[in-house]
């Protein structure tokens, strides 16, 4: 009876003081991972969780979701969600490459440029126009270009991308709800980071989401943001079901060695800025230090003193790590967070991981070449992976020549969708088994098309790029892995290495792919060519085709007034012209000169005069009394 | 004859009183004003060395969200990422000057059209408002009978036509016509047409809608200079005319009393090299009583009521008629007893 009068008496005030009990928590934390090559690997994740009993059941039944009374979750966000019947959905902006070989495994993992992948409910409707309307909206939300995410990018692969939120199986195993494209070509900047960090409850103003000031993001390594929403537990024992949105951003940034060669680093340092203020909506404000190896501080020391100490894990898959409340810690002025190390960082060899991939293009020229992967099992047991392959339809592929360098006992083809051209890309995903301790490659030869002259984007001869490849598979430890379980929300919990099979998603490098160009300024060229080409020679052809040469004979030169006086006589002695002429002509050696005479009719005379012309030319002696002849013939 | 007489002497008492309502109507047109401002700022440059034209384009941006005009009301569009360009070595910043003194990118900006977006077909769909139904509203140009909007554009351009991302021209026809169907649509109250390009008056002597001010920083037949080089850099940062309006902008002040005729003047010829030309028979008003912060901020008139307007009490999602989980379900599902996750990994193992 008591108790029971406790718990009314709770449930009252609680009612009193907030008007309802939340049913929507908040929650941020930091990782700060210092890797054995020299960097260091930032997570941010910003939890939001929301309980109702409309969520509730939209969740239990498979329907669109219906939110009212935003609080803590994102209306721009919400509205998307409700609106385009999302149950799950996965965007990742990534500027870098994470190496797997070196870095292990993240907590996210995302290729370069855009990644989304959604998970809808069952509707009528036409999922394909849904997926075109979303991509859209998405595309206002994040201002980034996903509104170029079409039919020939989008691909619905069978056993890869398999929903991580709660779903049953007739429904995780129809892959027809879901929808997955790549967008490697997008660039991450400022102006995306802007509105996702609108989207959390404290914006910019307090809390973790302080620290991030564009600046040292974008000079980093590796720059990841993404948006997770899924449907989840509440709990371990999952009576109960919430709705769950992680923003996260990761980073990896350059090795902040001191001139002393010390990996030190300080929150200062990473991020430009100190935490000032606590964020009052978070219930959970918490800053991790991964010390694995280092719980008695002897390789770095941590300034302030951790708050309390996390250890989970056994032998390689061990895992430490010291805990800061920073709601607790932010009681007066700026919070900071420096390491100190005791010696100097020595780059020496990493051990590589269980399972790491790289692909590439060979082959050269602008006809064909192959994309080739390579996987690297350095584990002890032979792994199955399933490789997602998704390439445009400009790459032709010729599947009959997908071969492998070494031995493999089995490969099987999950799912394949050939391309159609301006239609459809290639969905290429198969199950791979890699044996222990070895390498083996595949290969696919591709011939590349030519595209029509308006398909090119403005700068062709950049090149193309082709998607990254993913690799799904589950490793028997959790060595390296960052996070091994769905069940939980809050990255503390997700941190708790839990031994036996890890799930893992690696994707490879994008490819950059020269198609052949043409050359845009070939038309301009041809038009200056060919106009050329007839203004010179249009003109002369057209005066020897249809005008005539004649001989002339030349008067010579005499002054302006004798030409006068020469005129006036010429009047009056008309009749003894041609004995003026002789008179004149004897003094001047006579020259023929051909002028033009439109008459065509003289053509015959003109070969006559040439040729005696010629005859002239030959005897060279000639008096002018036989040219007068000729004139008067 | 006398029955003409009389329907003209009808004609002529009634004629007065019609056109006093005309008058008063058109005082009344004279009278009406903005009641909200919007921008659309573009950059219509690709590649590296036209690094210019963004810092001119962010230049504007900069100044106009700091004058006021919310996010939602500017359509920025930016053909190319310097920002975040691998050839910049200050990432995440664009400077207007060599000596860094204003990062006109800052920490708060959101591109609306970036990139490959950035064609002469969605700039007339913008203007026209003739937009796919699925395009967000951040690249929607929301704009009613009551909006002033500023325009800028910058990057090549040459007699008669600015190019597009080195692929494609928008001619001034196809700007005057675009301009004409938002005046046709009732789109906007008065236009400022600011464009800072090379022979950029050709754009704007096609224009024949009404209410339109239009500026350029050189006249055809000229090349508009770019201001200076960064040597860190190794490109041109900013063009001049652009950097003369953005020293002035940087003085104004949201409620500053600076005209629009001492904005005509930002850039005489002996700063800019090239002659501002201004195109004003289609603006009525005279620009020595329009107010800079009319198009550059959100400064407009607000008009107190005492009028209480009832509105109907709201019923929830089914009385306002939202659809309803978008009709059929496909089957009926029941709550099931126990809630599981997915298997990852639905592949016969070889361990």
């Amino acid at each position: 009876m008591g108790e029971f009068a406790g718990v009314l008496l709770v449930f009252l005030s609680c009612l009193v003081v907030t008007g309802r009990c939340r049913d929507d928590t908040f929650t941020e934390e930091l990782l700060i991972r210092p890797l054995t090559s020299g960097h260091i690997y930032s997570h941010f994740e910003f939890t939001t969780t929301w309980t109702t009993p409309e969520i509730t059941r939209s969740i239990d039944q498979y329907r669109d979701f219906e939110f009212s009374h935003y609080d803590l979750f994102p209306r721009a966000f919400g509205e998307i969600v409700e609106r385009y019947h999302v149950r799950e959905l996965h965007l990742s902006l990534t500027q870098g490459l994470w190496r797997h070989r070196k870095w292990g495994y993240p907590i996210v993992d995302a290729p370069p440029g855009a990644q989304l992948w959604v998970w809808f409910n069952p509707t009528s409707e036409n999922l394909d126009q849904t997926w075109r309307d979303l991509v859209n909206a998405l595309s206002g939300l994040v201002c980034a270009s996903l509104n170029f995410i079409d039919s020939t990018n989008t691909v619905s692969p069978e056993l890869s991308y398999r929903p991580q939120g709660l779903a049953e199986e007739w429904y995780a195993g129809n892959s027809s709800y879901m929808r997955y494209a790549a967008l490697p070509r997008e660039n991450v900047c400022t102006e995306n980071l802007t509105p996702w960090k609108k989207l959390l409850p404290c914006d910019t103003q307090s809390g973790l989401s302080m620290l991030l000031h564009p600046v040292p993001l974008y000079t980093a390594h590796y720059h990841a943001l993404s948006l997770h929403l899924r449907p989840s537990c509440k709990d371990v024992s999952c009576s109960s079901v919430h709705l769950e949105l992680t923003q996260a951003l990761s980073l990896v940034q350059g090795p902040t060695l001191s001139s002393s060669g010390h990996q030190d680093w300080s929150l200062q340092q990473l991020f430009s800025t100190q935490l000032i203020y606590t964020c009052p909506l978070a219930s959970m404000s918490k800053i991790y230090v991964d010390v694995t190896g280092n719980r008695d501080m002897k390789k770095f020391t941590l300034d302030p003193e951790p708050d309390i100490f996390d250890e989970s894990g056994s032998g390689p898959s061990l895992r430490q790590l010291a805990v800061y409340d920073v709601q607790a810690a932010l009681a007066g002025d700026g919070f900071n967070i420096e390491a100190t190390y005791k010696s100097r960082h020595i780059y020496g060899i990493i051990p590589s991981p269980h399972l790491h991939v790289s692909r590439f293009i060979t082959g050269y020229g602008q006809e064909g070449g192959s994309i080739t992967v390579k996987f690297t099992n350095s584990g002890s047991t032979s792994l199955s992976v399933v490789y997602l392959e998704v390439l445009p339809w400009y790459l032709r592929l010729f599947l009959h020549t997908s071969h492998s360098y070494s031995h493999t006992k089995s490969l099987y083809i999950s799912k394949l969708v050939t391309a159609r051209d301006r239609e459809q890309g290639w969905l290429y995903e198969a199950v791979v088994e890699i044996p222990a301790s070895s390498t083996i490659e595949l290969s696919l030869d591709f011939t590349r098309a030519l595209l029509k002259w308006l398909e090119y984007p403005p700068d062709a001869n950049h090149g193309f790029y082709i998607p990254a490849a993913t690799i799904s598979a589950v490793l028997p430890t959790p060595r390296n892995v960052s996070v091994n379980s769905l069940t939980c929300s809050t990255l503390k919990d997700k941190l708790v290495v839990q031994d036996g099979p890890s799930f893992v998603r690696l994707h490879t490098e994008t490819l950059l792919v020269s198609l052949p160009t043409p050359d845009f300024s070939m038309p301009y060229n041809v038009i200056c060519l060919a106009c050329t080409v007839v203004a010179l020679a249009f003109g002369p052809i057209h005066n020897i085709t249809t005008k005539k040469l004649v001989l002339k004979k030349i008067e010579n030169k005499e002054s302006s007034f004798s030409r006068i006086v020469h005129r006036v006589k010429n009047i009056f002695k008309r009749g003894h012209k041609v004995e003026n002429d002789c008179v004149e002509k004897d003094a001047t050696k006579e020259q023929v000169i051909v002028e033009e005479n439109p008459l065509y009719e003289d053509r015959e005379d003109l070969e006559d005069i040439t040729e005696e012309d010629e005859d002239e030319v030959k005897t060279s002696n000639k008096t002018e009394n036989s040219q007068e002849t000729k004139k008067d013939r | 004859t006398t029955m003409k007489l009389l329907v003209l002497v009808v004609v002529l008492c009634v004629a007065p009183i019609y056109a006093n309502n005309v008058g008063s109507f058109s005082q009344l047109l004279k009278k009406k004003t903005h009641t909200n401002n919007w921008a659309v700022l573009v950059d219509t440059s690709r590649f590296w060395f036209n690094y210019r034209h963004v810092a001119n384009v962010l230049s504007m941006y900069r100044s106009v969200k700091r004058l006021g005009i919310p996010d939602s009301q500017i359509i920025l569009m930016v053909a190319d990422d310097m920002a975040c360009n691998p050839r910049n070595p200050r990432p995440a910043t664009v400077f207007n000057n060599a000596h860094q003194h204003i990062n006109v990118y800052g920490e708060d900006v959101e591109v609306d059209y970036r990139g490959y977006e950035v064609t002469v077909e969605n700039f007339v769909r913008l203007l026209t408002g003739r937009l796919t139904p699925s395009t967000p509203r951040s690249k929607r140009l929301l704009t009613d009978d009551g909006s002033n909007i500023l325009i800028y554009m910058t990057g090549h351009g040459g007699d008669g036509f600015l190019k597009f991302q080195d692929s494609e021209e928008i001619t001034n026809v196809e700007l005057a016509d675009a301009f004409e169907q938002m005046w046709q649509k009732k789109r906007y109250v008065e236009i400022l047409f600011i464009i800072d390009t090379c022979q950029a008056a050709s754009m704007y002597e096609h224009f024949y809608s009404p209410n339109i001010l239009a500026i350029a920083s050189s006249l055809v037949g000229e090349d508009s200079l770019s201001h200076h080089v960064d040597p860190a850099i190794g490109v041109y940062i900013i063009d001049r005319f652009t950097y003369y309006a953005l020293e002035f902008l940087e003085r104004v002040t949201p409620n500053s009393d600076r005209t629009l005729a001492q904005f005509l003047q930002v850039c005489p010829k002996r700063v800019c090299i090239s002659t501002v030309g201004v195109r004003q028979d289609l603006y009525k008003r005279d620009p020595n009583n329009v107010l800079v912060t009319e198009f550059f901020g959100s400064v407009r008139n607000v008009e107190l009521t005492d009028h209480i307007l009832d509105l109907p009490k709201c019923g929830g999602r089914g009385k306002v008629g939202l659809n309803n989980s978008s009709g059929t379900i496909l089957k009926k599902i029941s709550s099931p007893e126990k809630y599981m996750y997915a298997d990852q990994l639905p592949i016969h193992r070889a361990s």
